[in-house]
Formats: C-alpha cells, sequence, structure tokens
C-alpha cells in the first residue's frame, strides 16, 4: 500500500491572481491531494496499487465512506457560480485590458472545476483530463485576449 | 474509459472550437457589427441559463457518483429543459435586432447557441431515458456527455456572451 506523500496544493494555486486563489486551491487540492491508503485516489507521484498481486492504476469507486473524502460536488457547485457572478462583474464594470485577464482566468477556471470537480476525469485519465484543460485554456485565452484588445 | 465515448467528445470539442474560433475572427474583423450583436444579447438571461446549467452538472455528477441516480438524472434533466426553456426566451427577446443585421456574426450565433441548445435538449432527453432504469455505466457515460455539454456552454459564455 501507498503511504501519504503530503504534498499540499501544487503549484497551480500560485498561478492565480487573490480572487482566484480559493478557487485554485481547490483544483489543486483535486489534483495532488494525499495518497489514500486504501487505494482510491493515487497521484502521479504515488506507486501503482497492488491488491493480490493485481497493479491497479485507476479505480472509480462509488463506497460512501471512500467519497466522503473527496470534495463535495456543493462545494464545486458553490464556487462555480461565484466564478459565473465574478465574470458577469467583471464584464460590466473593469476596462478592456483586466477584463480581458480576468474573463480568460474565471472561464478557464470554471472549465477546470467542471472537468477536475464534476467529471473527476484525472481519476481515469490524466492525459486526457489535462488535454480537456488544455482546449479550455487555449478558447478562454483568444477570448481573453480579443476581449483585452478591443479597446 | 470507451474510446468511442471519447472520440464523441473530442469530435464536439473541435466541432464548437472551430465554430467558437471562426465567431472570434468575425469579430475582430468587424467591430461594428460585434458591438451591435452584443448590444443585443440579453446578458442576465444567459447567466441565470449558466447557473442552471452548473446545477444541472451537480446532479449530474451526484448521479454518477452513485447517491440516488434516478432522482438526480432525473433533476439534472429538469435543469437541462429549463436551460432550453430560458434559451429559447433570451431568442425571442433578441430575434428582433438580431434578425434585422446582415453577415455572418448573427448566422454564427444562431448557429452556435442553437446547434448547443439542440444538444442540450438532446442528452436532457438521454438523462431522462438513462433515468427510468439507471445502469452505473450507463449513469457515467451520459454523465460524462452532460458535463461535455456544460464545457462548451462555459467556453460559449466568454467568447460570445462577455466578449
Amino acid at each position: 500500500m501507498p503511504q501519504a506523500s503530503g504534498k499540499g496544493p501544487t503549484q497551480l494555486s500560485a498561478v492565480f491572481a487573490p480572487p482566484l486563489r480559493g478557487a485554485g486551491l481547490l483544483i489543486g487540492w483535486c489534483v495532488a491531494r494525499p495518497c489514500k491508503p486504501d487505494g482510491l485516489l493515487r497521484p502521479r507521484s504515488c506507486p501503482p496499487i497492488k491488491m493480490s498481486g493485481v497493479r491497479i492504476t485507476s479505480i472509480m469507486s462509488t463506497d460512501p465512506k471512500m467519497l466522503s473524502r473527496d470534495i463535495p460536488f456543493s462545494a464545486i457547485l458553490f464556487v462555480l457560480l461565484l466564478a459565473t457572478g465574478l465574470s458577469l462583474l467583471a464584464a460590466t464594470s473593469l476596462p478592456p485590458g483586466p477584463r480581458g485577464l480576468a474573463i480568460a482566468a474565471l472561464s478557464l477556471t470554471k472549465a477546470a472545476l467542471v472537468v477536475l470537480g464534476f467529471m473527476r476525469l484525472h481519476r481515469e485519465s490524466r492525459a486526457l483530463a489535462g488535454a480537456l484543460i488544455g482546449y479550455a485554456a487555449l478558447i478562454c485565452t483568444l477570448a481573453g485576449l480579443k476581449v483585452a484588445l478591443a479597446a | 474509459m470507451e474510446l468511442l465515448l471519447w472520440i464523441l467528445v473530442w469530435s464536439e470539442l473541435v466541432v464548437f472550437g472551430a465554430l467558437l474560433g471562426a465567431f472570434l475572427l468575425l469579430g475582430a474583423l468587424d467591430p461594428p457589427m460585434r458591438a451591435t450583436l452584443h448590444g443585443a444579447l440579453d446578458l442576465p438571461l444567459a447567466a441565470i441559463a449558466t447557473a442552471v446549467l452548473l446545477g444541472s452538472g451537480f446532479f449530474a455528477a451526484r448521479a454518477a457518483s452513485g447517491h440516488q441516480p434516478r432522482w438526480n438524472l432525473a433533476a439534472a434533466a429538469l435543469g437541462g429543459f429549463a436551460f432550453c426553456a430560458l434559451k429559447l426566451t433570451a431568442f425571442g427577446h433578441e430575434l428582433p435586432v438580431l434578425g434585422e443585421m446582415e453577415g455572418h456574426l448573427p448566422e454564427l450565433y444562431w448557429l452556435i447557441t442553437g446547434f448547443h441548445l439542440a444538444h442540450v435538449l438532446f442528452v436532457a432527453v438521454l438523462l431522462l431515458v438513462v433515468a427510468w432504469r439507471p445502469v452505473p455505466r450507463q449513469t457515467a457515460t451520459v454523465a460524462t456527455v452532460w458535463h461535455l455539454v456544460d464545457l462548451v456552454w462555459l467556453l460559449i459564455l466568454p467568447v460570445i456572451y462577455l466578449g
């Protein structure tokens, strides 16, 4: 059985400005929280889990006791709604430059939260989760650039 | 994960990505048209629709996690139908202005939002079908497609409404 790695939220959270820090921490915690000794979740740094000689690299469990350790969906929803409200506020009140940056960052945060928080895709495949978030990042960056350069 | 499911997911993302890219490009080439279009859009209703769709995704995620799949899938489907009703109401407000506009930008707007609306309606019906007799594998699959619909809307919002 793997031991808990003890790593906290990763560098992802450091990228976000203070209004986004909470959401960034949430995403970072989703991706890189410590190993669970029961093998439910396994970050990249942890070795594969072996049970009776079978190598297990991805587990989706519906055990309520295990799921209780996950971030509650209600918390994810709250942050998503908060980010939506903030992006509307940014769209109506900020000048073009910061507005583009805020809209891009908040939209990317929401997309990442849907992928990591609702879909929990990183458990199945980190590559797929990363590709989806990367694709969303591309579109959000283009949208943010358009807004920022609109003036 | 099933390969076909992910081929479907990426096909949808590529199609919507191309449409959104075209919208961004046309908007950059014709700023006055983009400003007129943006002025005609119903932003508060789009915000409410976003909240409804995110709430619906919450129920779909709960269903996929094994929490009362039948009721959570039905709640997610109801959220989808509510989103459709809100979008149709918004179209009713926007049609008089956008109908008089010429050019490709309004056409793209109708195409992107209408195509997404069709997706929401179709997958909401699928959610109801799966909710009838939920099986974990089917529940997870339909929830994944529903989150894709969520994700596409979250990309439409900054490109079209917040821009």
